[in-house]
């Protein structure tokens, strides 16, 4: 069964002079993911989303944003769709409370127990009669998510929530997007240049790099590519050299006294045998699983240079 | 922290959502504008200057000779006291007559000239725009906004230069002297006393007119502020067309340009100083405003209806 689509974008391109920023991203949003858009600084992560919620025209391509075609339907695609494009902005003059009203005026208004409701969900409530110019950053993305969650949204767009908080804001705000997606039932997309906030709450990524995406699909899978083992054994030099020797090593890299081998998981018992039979005690292999950060880096490094070689065995689309 | 990717959790049925609401339309967008604009300093910046300037005329006018003046009134026989009619009045009429020259033009730059650049310098404007609202009238709530502001501001002005002139000059008997270039020019003109009732009619008809005078520069300096990316850039250009408009108008040798310069037509509202009113020659200024500021805003809407947002 296919599963609903809440965001599709088509071939998405844009081209600012000679800067290609996006170039031909087909993007995917199931209802119910926390969908991350993870690429370096500069990668057209914040464009995409502009040309997504209509800020800006695309040169090519299309988007359907909850099954509408944008810019056409952009009064009724949004209308359930909260967004921050890059660092919310609000007016300084007013307090917080006064922008989500005003905000929120916009979109057909909100009850006032709307407002206090998402002043709780993101805990603001007891600064929300300050300026917002007073605010610190992370009281402005906060801000910037009361806001994202007025209309009631189907889907929530953030980009680089966590950019300027320290590592106790950056926890929060993780419990947070977790807590809107699984209590509230939103559907999240997030853009994001930190792994490791993307691998701990996404279900589903894209990996953007120079406008181009990398990958697509489910975190798991991306990590699992990968088939690494660490191998503990004894003597040392001896067990290197055996499997130095052994047919589809792919790979061997020694770690303070263990190896690291890539092979495929199904030769691992062959190597095992292997090394008993050459006199080695193994006392340990175990699957290695990649950080997103090694599989990332290897994506978009300059290692990365050879694999656009053959960038269609880069793209495994989950479906 | 776990490492494995949490599962996502089953979406809100859509029975249970409040119905998809539908997005501010023009009238709530301009009270959302308005409310905006009042809570700007710049807003009250705008008073706070035009209250320091109708002082500072005030002093001026205690200190003046008024030699030239009552010559003429001498030579209309008229009265060989020409004091009393340097009075509140004539003050009120002087001091407006100057504010539209300057700093009006410069108010109503900065407020046209910020409504949508200094939005999106403030980032604001995406904020705006990613609601569902029609750009088209965002940009009318915009224009209609910033028209009430200065509207507000002219009826201040007036009130408050006859609140300075009536204590501070006398009252308005025995009345206005009619000013404009049908004094100077042609000081034969009758009747060139203009009764202080019918002279405070003339400027709330002043107010009016010259509020809608200003419509081409506010339209102008709103297109400018679709275009660039910052206000001061709209601002400067839209007061620098202005002036350089103003000043070729003035100057003798480019009067076969006069024709095609905007501000020929915006100052047609000093003729509710004039002896009498000519409204053939007003309304067709008044008509060459108006197609201006259309022009002005179309090409506004066109702008802005495109605009890629990136700010
Ligand atoms: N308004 C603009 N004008 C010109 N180039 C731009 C503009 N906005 C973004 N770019 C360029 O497009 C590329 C992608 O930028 P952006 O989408 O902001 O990246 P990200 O959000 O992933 O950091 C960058 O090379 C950037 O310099
Ligand atoms: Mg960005």
């Amino acid at each position: 069964m296919a599963a609903e689509l809440v965001l599709r974008t088509e071939k998405l391109a844009k081209r600012y002079g000679r800067i290609q920023a996006v170039d031909g991203v087909s993007l995917e949003v199931q209802r119910g993911d926390i969908f991350g858009f993870l690429g370096p600084n500069g990668a057209g992560k914040t464009t995409t989303i502009r040309m997504i919620v209509g800020l800006i025209r695309p040169t090519a391509g299309r988007v359907e944003l909850l099954g509408r075609p944008m810019p056409a339907a952009r009064r009724t695609a949004l209308a359930r769709v909260g967004a921050i494009v890059e660092t919310p902005a609000f007016y300084g003059f007013l307090s917080g409370r006064a922008n989500l009203e005003l905000f929120a005026a916009m979109s057909g208004g909100a009850p006032r127990a709307r407002v206090d409701r998402v002043l709780e969900v993101v805990g603001l409530q007891g600064r929300d009669r300050d300026l917002a110019g007073t605010y610190s950053y992370g009281m402005r993305q906060r801000l910037g998510i009361a806001q994202a969650l007025l209309p009631d949204p189907v889907l929530i767009l953030l980009d680089e929530p966590s950019l300027g908080l320290d590592p106790r804001g950056m926890k929060e705000m993780r419990d947070l997007i977790l807590d809107l997606n699984r209590v509230h039932g939103i559907t999240v997309c997030l853009s994001s240049h930190l792994l490791a906030e993307v691998q701990q709450v996404c279900n589903r990524i894209a990996i953007l790099d120079h406008g181009k995406l990398l990958y697509q699909g489910e975190v798991g899978r991306l990590l699992s590519r990968t088939e690494s083992f660490r191998v503990r054994a004894e003597p040392a030099e001896q067990a290197r050299h055996a499997v130095a020797g052994f047919p589809d090593v792919a790979g061997v890299r020694g770690e303070n006294g263990v190896l690291v081998v890539d092979l495929p998981a199904d030769r691992v018992p062959e190597l095992n045998a292997r090394l008993v039979a050459g006199g080695v005690r193994v006392f340990e292999i175990s699957p290695v699983q990649a950080s997103l950060e090694e599989v990332f880096l290897q994506l978009t490094g300059p290692a990365a240079a050879d694999a656009s070689a053959h960038p269609s065995s880069l793209k495994t689309c989950a479906s | 922290m776990s490492d494995t990717p949490p599962a996502p959790a089953p979406a809100a049925p859509a029975s249970e959502r409040a119905p998809v609401p539908r997005g501010a339309g023009l009238f709530r967008l301009l009270e959302l504008e308005t409310i905006k604009l009042a809570r700007r300093r710049t807003f009250w910046a705008g008073f706070g200057l035009l209250g320091v300037f109708a002082v500072l005329v005030l002093v001026g006018f205690h200190y003046a000779e008024f030699g030239g003046l009552a010559r003429t009134l001498r030579r209309m026989g008229a009265s060989a006291d020409f004091k009393p009619y340097v009075n509140g009045l004539l003050y009120t009429g002087w001091a407006t007559w100057l504010g539209y020259y300057l700093l009006i033009p410069l108010y109503v730059s900065v407020v046209f000239g910020f409504q949508i650049a200094g939005e999106a310098r403030e980032g604001t404007l995406r904020t705006m725009l990613v609601r569902p609202v029609w750009r088209g009238q965002v940009l009318a709530a915009k224009f209609l906004s910033g028209y009430l502001y200065v509207l507000v501001l002219v009826v201040f002005f007036y009130l408050f230069c006859l609140a300075l002139g009536y204590p501070f000059l006398g009252s308005g008997k025995p009345g206005l002297v009619a000013f404009g270039k049908t004094f100077f020019n042609d000081p034969s003109h009758f009747p060139w006393i203009i009764p202080e009732a019918k002279a405070i009619q003339r400027m709330a008809l002043g107010c009016i007119l010259g509020s809608l005078a200003l419509a081409p520069l506010a339209s102008l300096a709103l297109l400018l502020s679709t275009l660039v990316e910052t206000p001061v850039a709209a601002i400067i250009t839209a007061f620098s067309a202005y002036m350089m408009s103003t000043l070729l108008g003035e100057v003798e040798f480019f009067v076969k340009l006069r024709p095609y310069l905007f501000t020929t037509y915006t100052t047609f509202w000093k003729g509710v100083f004039y002896p009498e009113l000519d409204w053939r020659e007003m309304g067709r200024s008044a008509g060459y405003c108006g197609l201006y500021t259309a022009a002005f805003l179309a090409a506004a809407w066109a702008a802005f209806r495109w605009r890629d947002v990136r700010g």
